[in-house]
């Protein structure tokens, strides 16, 4: 870094003096001030803030000095600028900074985990004290050396959007937000939101794993609210993109494109007709209707409900559960994505995890603590909120591998139907399976062809029972480039969902006054 | 230095760099949490976090940064980064401080704070997470083997100090009980369709939130677990029409929550405000009064002041059906040319949020026994399946409850999709229940709507 004003060794002196939050600050100062080499390399450089090797192992035996079979530590120091735009004003502009550090002892099934905002020496070692208290003393590993985690960087990105300039971002939303109101006359209000973030992560565990991570991340997203004052009739129309890319990611996925499409949501609520109500094929369009995978079938395929009993899919492994036709996948190895991460936050390097085969129920996504109590190899999917959560099996990017069939094939194959390609999200409940999802762009089929938008259309299925009538399957897999926030006691992390156009025989279909 | 005098210090600074008006507010969060599953303790966790949001106005421009403080070069940091962000937002007239007429802090003592929950011991909590499974085992032994308890126990301490001269801060508790219960005897099989829905894991779930540890009442929290785990054995379809819909005060919170954001500032202005109707029109049926009361004692969303300092106090927002007002903050209040209702919620908006404090459908005079007598025909709704979209004409949901014929509750219903115009369905409410347990931050009694399109959805 020949032309940095301010060096590394400075940098780390500056953060482990300091504390770590100080030193992200500085980082922010001189990264938009053009002081700092902005490329990925010079930042895994700064990975490394607040803790070296020897105070993570400090920390890691005075958790375990009064006895417990396994401890981590995770550090964790974030920075996110956003800012909105909604036509008029330039809004909602800030700086978040999320700095905090939780230790956690595992001891004869139970964990006690500590977490702090107060990144000092003595706070740190405090926690690490109380989050061992509770172990009950007899049990005491042999801790190994601690050795860095060795993965591939799945983040493309080649500069963080934070050290960008704010002009450059209003210069985005403002092409977003032009190109929806110009999109269609009967628009009349549109919001762009936009925010990046730069996380650095520690992650350091008693079995010898330490791992340093830096992840950037930006998201944009765009609203729309459409009124025709003839007819009354309102529409809202949502949509929007990123993952984990620096400004690049507009040069592959054009502002003007995001905001046709929330505009095209909007207008096809406008010319809706009621929709049609009870059992009827249903079509789900590729991409987002990879959500109903996640809600039907992701959440009861998380571990933790499984190893309750909680979960429709509980000692089900090997049994068939869906149609042949069926296969689908966990993967937090696609570069780039969302839900894409290169180790999980308990330091396990993240996989792809077949959970159905053809069919066939062959795994669940699970954390250290199902993984270890279920005697099971560990999947990567041990995932938080922030520091101040505990880790729970979470889903990373989820789709239904693609098929052999044509997307317009399986559109001319329904005579009378619904074809829904773009959901806001959904719920289900993991016990029985059950999931309600809204579109919120769906059309009517009409022997094989789409003919009118639909309004007010409700799906409501049961996740076993869908997967079982799915028909044909698309040989067209995309996954999501959306922006997907998942939800689960509480935390909610970014995931992505994908599938290529599915079948379902019937689903029932109900929200319209129609019956 | 205490927080009071970091959050001065703060203020100082951004005056110091040329702010016109700046806000601090810090607010310290600890909490302890306990979870038991099958009678072993699963987790137990301690954590501590203070966080600092700053706000500043200069030129009719407003930015806020959040963040960590731990330290004074942190603050300064913190302070700098606010005023280089500032000059990239637009000037916007409504941004700004609260009114100094509106600030101040309610004068009682309203009882959010209490220091026996605040100094429970860990292990204190992981008997009383025990003891909830024992009580639901009590109850039904069905569910012997499957019952989660969690324990939450929260205490906040908040720091405000502006500019303009508002320097307080309160200390509050909060402990939420989760019990969840899984019917497993009556496991589905996989992989067929089962037309028997006797056959199907069944769970329920009850919360109770509480600001003392003596207000927590773990065997009615488990009482009403295993009632929700049990009512729904031997559920079916329901028939299709158009029919009564009775909504008992747990999904009747739906429909308060919706009203709630449909009369609050961000949507009046952004959203078209004849959604619902202007202040002064009947929007909905004049058996309904929706009030929202920040000063009620040990109220789950009572405060004795807002994120910008304002007066908290209870308001009517819907008075007979007649639309009175909504729920502001300061900014929302300028551009309606109205007066802040002591709503604001700190958020990254400079404009900050709207939150409802204690929100509250008044009680009825009808019972709900007899309203369920009345009818020939009906629904009640026990629970909503879907998930609210309020910005919409028309209310759609799914939901599960109980179908009535003549006079009675016959059988359970898995999943009815219940609709009508949302103008409709609000002026079609022809009966508010004396059922009102007004403890939760949203509160109703049993709602009896005439008329809705009913479908079955499973």
């Amino acid at each position: 870094m020949a032309d940095s004003k301010f060096s590394r060794r400075n940098f780390l002196q500056v953060g482990l003096g300091a504390s770590a939050g100080f030193a992200l600050w500085e980082l922010y100062r001189l990264g938009i001030s053009n002081k700092i080499n902005r490329n990925t390399a010079s930042l895994r450089a700064f990975n490394e803030i607040g803790l070296d090797q020897g105070q993570l192992r400090k920390l890691l035996d005075t958790a375990l000095a009064g006895g417990g079979e396994y401890a981590d530590i995770f550090l964790e120091n974030s920075l996110s600028s956003y800012i909105a735009f909604d036509g008029e004003q330039f809004q909602n502009s800030g700086l978040e900074c999320v700095s905090g550090a939780a230790v956690r002892v595992t001891s004869r099934g139970c964990t006690s985990f500590r977490a702090v905002s107060d990144l000092s020496w003595e706070s740190l070692a405090q926690a690490a004290r109380e989050a061992g208290a509770s172990a009950r003393a007899g049990v005491r590993v042999q801790m190994p050396e601690l050795k860095p985690l060795q993965v591939p960087n799945l983040y493309p990105c080649a500069a963080p959007a934070l050290f960008e300039s704010m002009s450059e971002k209003k210069r985005i939303v403002s092409r977003v937000v032009e190109s929806a109101k110009n999109a269609y006359q009967y628009v009349h209000f549109a919001l762009a939101n936009y925010r990046d973030t730069l996380r650095f992560l520690t992650v350091a565990t008693s079995d010898g794993i330490s791992a340093y991570d830096t992840q950037p991340f930006l998201k944009i997203i765009i609203s729309v609210a459409a009124f025709n004052p003839d007819s009354g009739k309102k529409g809202l129309g949502f949509f929007n993109g990123g993952g984990h890319y620096g400004l690049e990611y507009f040069k592959e996925h054009s502002p003007e494109r995001l905001g046709q499409r929330a505009a095209q949501i909007a207008r096809s609520q406008l010319e809706a007709v009621e929709a049609p109500s009870g059992q009827l094929p249903v079509v789900l369009g590729p991409a987002y209707s990879g959500v109903l995978m996640h809600e039907a079938v992701g959440h009861g395929l998380e571990a933790d409900f499984n190893l309750k009993g909680y979960s429709t899919y509980s000692g089900r492994i090997g049994e068939i559960v869906a149609s042949p036709l069926c296969t689908i996948y966990d993967d937090g190895r696609r570069a780039g994505l969302n839900g894409s991460i290169n180790f999980d936050d308990e330091g396990v390097a993240s996989s792809r995890t077949l959970l159905i085969e053809r069919g066939r129920l062959v795994g669940y996504m699970h954390s250290r603590e199902t993984g270890a109590k279920m005697k099971l190899p560990l999947t990567g999917n041990g995932r938080r909120q922030a520091f101040n959560y505990p880790p729970l099996p979470r889903m990373t990017n989820t789709y239904l591998e693609k098929g052999e069939t044509p997307h317009d094939e399986i559109i001319r194959s329904v005579k009378s139907g619904i074809y829904a390609p773009a959901f806001a999200g959904g719920s289900v409940n993991i016990t029985t399976g059950d999931f309600t999802f809204v579109p919120i762009e769906a059309y009517l089929i009409e022997n094989g062809r789409l003919t009118a938008p639909l309004a007010n259309v409700m799906l409501l299925g049961n996740g076993p029972e869908l997967l079982n009538r799915v028909t044909m399957v698309g040989d067209d897999l995309e996954i999501s480039d959306n922006l997907w926030e998942c939800g689960k006691q509480g935390q909610m992390i970014p995931v992505t969902v994908g599938t290529p156009t599915i079948k379902v025989e019937t689903m029932t279909v109900g929200g319209g006054f129609k019956t | 230095m205490t927080d009071r005098e970091l959050a001065e210090k703060a203020v100082r600074l951004c005056q110091k760099r040329g702010a016109e008006q700046a806000e601090a507010l810090l607010i310290h969060q600890e909490e302890k949490a306990a979870g038991v599953f099958d009678q072993e303790v699963q987790i137990d966790g301690e954590t501590a976090t203070a966080h600092a949001i700053l706000r500043i106005f200069r030129d009719n421009r407003g930015a806020v940064i959040h963040g960590n403080v731990s330290s004074e070069e942190l603050l300064e940091s913190l302070v700098n980064q606010a005023f280089a962000i500032l000059q990239d937002t637009s000037p916007d007239k409504y941004l700004g401080p609260a009114d100094r007429s509106e600030v101040g802090a309610f004068a009682g003592d309203l009882q959010i704070y209490d220091e026996q929950l605040a100094r429970i011991p860990l292990n204190r909590m992981k008997e009383i997470a025990l003891a909830a499974e024992q009580a639901v085992k009590q109850q039904d032994s069905r569910t012997e083997h499957l019952i989660t308890t969690n324990l939450q126990v929260q205490t906040e301490t908040v720091n405000l100090h502006t500019s303009e001269g508002f320097a307080d801060s309160y200390q509050n508790t909060v402990a939420t009980l989760v019990i969840s219960a899984v019917m497993d005897t009556y496991a589905a099989p996989m992989a067929r369709l089962n037309p028997d829905d006797h056959k199907r894991n069944l769970v329920g779930t009850a919360t109770a939130v509480t600001r003392s540890l003596d207000g927590l009442d773990v065997a009615k929290t488990a009482e009403r677990t295993v009632q929700r785990l049990t009512r729904m054995i031997g559920a079916r379809s329901s028939p299709a029409g158009e029919v009564p819909v009775l909504f008992s005060p747990l999904a009747a919170r739906g429909i308060a929550s919706m009203l709630l954001q449909l009369c609050s500032g961000p949507a009046s202005l952004f959203i078209e405000a004849a959604t619902l109707g202007k202040v002064g029109e009947a929007i909905c049926s004049p058996q309904l009064t929706l009030v929202d009361d920040a000063t009620k004692a040990k109220g789950i969303g009572s405060i004795p002041f807002d994120h910008e300092g304002v007066k908290p106090t209870r308001k009517m927002v819907i008075e007979k059906g007649v639309l009175q007002g909504y729920l502001l903050n300061s900014y929302y209040a300028r551009a309606l040319r109205r007066h802040s209702t002591g709503n604001a919620i700190a958020s990254g908006d400079a404009r900050f949020g709207v939150r409802h404090s204690n929100a509250y459908i008044e009680a009825g005079q009808s019972d709900p026994n007899d309203l369920v007598a009345d009818l020939k025909r009906g629904l009640l709704v026990t629970r909503f399946l879907s998930y609210s979209m309020a910005l919409s004409n028309n209310f759609t949901q799914a939901a599960e409850g109980f179908w009535i014929e003549d006079g009675k509750l016959s059988h359970p219903v898995r999943a009815a999709a219940i609709v009508a115009p949302l103008h409709e369905m609000l002026k079609n409410i022809v009966a508010v229940g004396r059922d009102l347990d007004a403890d939760a931050a949203i509160a109703s009694p049993t709602l009896l709507v005439s008329k809705m399109n009913v479908s079955p959805l499973i």
